[in-house]
């Protein structure tokens, strides 16, 4: 089979998943209605993926979670790793701009920690404080340091 | 038949559910949500004892996809069916990325010429790599591609990727539901066609319809009971191979996870009735 096949099924299918999931124009022949529906499935699933995972995360951010994760997913791409990966990406998005909430900010040290460097420290932004996660073989130990 | 009687989607949340529904036949698991073989559930192991089969199941090997497929991924599920000395794996007729951008969802092939040719090259790239046989599943989606690149109907395109890879069918009757509700097309027509394919097992997932009135195929509702009637019209022209309910949300507690499981048995018996009625009008007078 000839390489072109290949080529030609891989723009027209990039052209559609870019649609999709960043929000680039339909592309030609397509019903437009069902492609916004179909993108808002997908990013809703997206999105129900990372509560699940971390419902810390989501309840942090209880009901801004839904329009800064779209903001957000709208220039991010899906990692190929995964939903937990989208998670843990979407919390240090936030955590940079300063808008992840304390216990997001804990539930993020203690995914930092998991794998690394066994000494971790992060930034809590409401409390101005500092929280630190020691990993001492498999075992994960965190506190709220007093400054 | 590969597989038969009735099974279910292995979850976490469904585990103890699971274990004690003494009727069910096999589980199918995630092979995704398995990757690593030495903390797979020890509730599998116990339920492989017992004599329930165990049937790998692929949601990112992107087989309609352009690139070629990701070995290790493939290899995956042949580690688990030969962990599990499953009968068969699965996939879907779908990819799932394209251009470096994941979807997060199953999404459909288009229907050429060209992009049947890349499938077949995938799917036998993927059967050569495995030891057991493997079944390939019809998706849903809320859209279909544009006139010209639907050069071939989804019943022929189906037929045509199993004639020339070998591969089984796992049909998905709730999706066949869903995209004749939300696309268009016979339902009844569809199923005559796909019942007289090497079926290996069927799929059964809920949804709900949206005011808007388009069907979303959740897998977190119960099962639609216009899929049911497809399911006994399927098991009344021939008698169908293991047929299993898909839930992956909203979990149901036991009881309604039994009524779901009944719903499905009961269709299927259904079915089977008419079918032998059938026989026995055609059949001559002893």
């Amino acid at each position: 089979m000839s390489d072109a096949n290949r080529d030609n099924l891989a723009a027209a299918q990039a052209k559609l998943v870019a649609a999709l999931t960043a929000g680039d124009d339909s592309p030609a022949g397509f019903d437009d209605d069902r492609l916004h529906l179909t993108a808002r499935t997908l990013l809703t699933k997206r999105r129900q993926a990372i509560a699940k995972i971390w419902p810390v995360l989501a309840e942090s951010l209880d009901d801004r979670f839904a329009a800064m994760f779209a903001d957000y997913a709208q220039s991010r791409p899906m990692p190929a790793e995964g939903h937990a990966a989208d998670a843990r990406a979407f919390a240090e998005d936030l955590l940079s701009q300063r808008e992840l909430p304390d216990s997001g900010c804990v539930a993020l040290l203690l995914a930092r920690v998991q794998t690394g460097w066994p000494i971790r420290l992060i930034r809590l932004f409401q409390k101005k404080r500092w929280a630190i996660a020691i990993r001492i073989w498999r075992r994960i130990r965190w506190l709220r340091l007093p400054f | 038949m590969i597989t038969s009687g009735t099974g279910i989607g292995w979850r976490p949340e469904l585990a103890l559910a699971i274990d004690r529904d003494r009727a069910l036949s096999f589980v199918e698991i995630t092979a995704e949500n398995h990757p690593d073989l030495a903390r797979l559930p020890a509730h599998l192991h116990q339920l492989r004892e017992r004599g329930v089969a165990i049937i790998p199941h692929g949601i990112s090997l992107s087989l309609g996809g352009a690139e070629r497929i990701n070995v290790q991924t493939v290899k995956h599920l042949g580690a688990l069916a030969r962990e599990f000395n499953s009968p068969l794996v699965s996939e879907h007729i779908a990819f799932v990325r394209a251009g470096g951008r994941e979807a997060g969802h199953l999404l459909p092939v288009p229907r050429t010429k060209a992009s049947l040719a890349v499938l077949v090259e995938n799917v036998k790239a993927a059967q050569d790599l495995l030891e057991v046989p493997l079944a390939l599943e019809n998706i849903s989606a809320l859209f279909d591609w544009p006139c010209d690149q639907r050069e071939i109907e989804e019943a022929e395109f189906i037929e045509c990727l199993l004639d020339q890879t070998g591969a089984m069918l796992l049909l998905d009757v709730a999706n066949v539901f869903a995209n004749t509700r939300n696309l268009g097309g016979d339902p009844i027509a569809f199923l005559t066609r796909m019942s007289k394919l090497h079926l290996a097992y069927i799929h059964m997932g809920g949804g709900y319809e949206s005011a808007d009135g388009i069907y979303h195929d959740t897998h977190a509702h119960d099962v639609p009971q216009g899929a049911i009637d497809l399911l006994e019209e399927l098991a009344a022209f021939s008698p169908p191979p293991g047929v299993m309910l898909e839930r992956d949300d909203h979990f149901p507690d036991q009881a309604s996870l039994a009524t779901e499981l009944k719903r499905i048995r009961d269709a299927l018996n259904r079915g089977a009735a008419r079918l032998r009625l059938a026989g026995d009008c055609r059949s001559p007078l002893a």
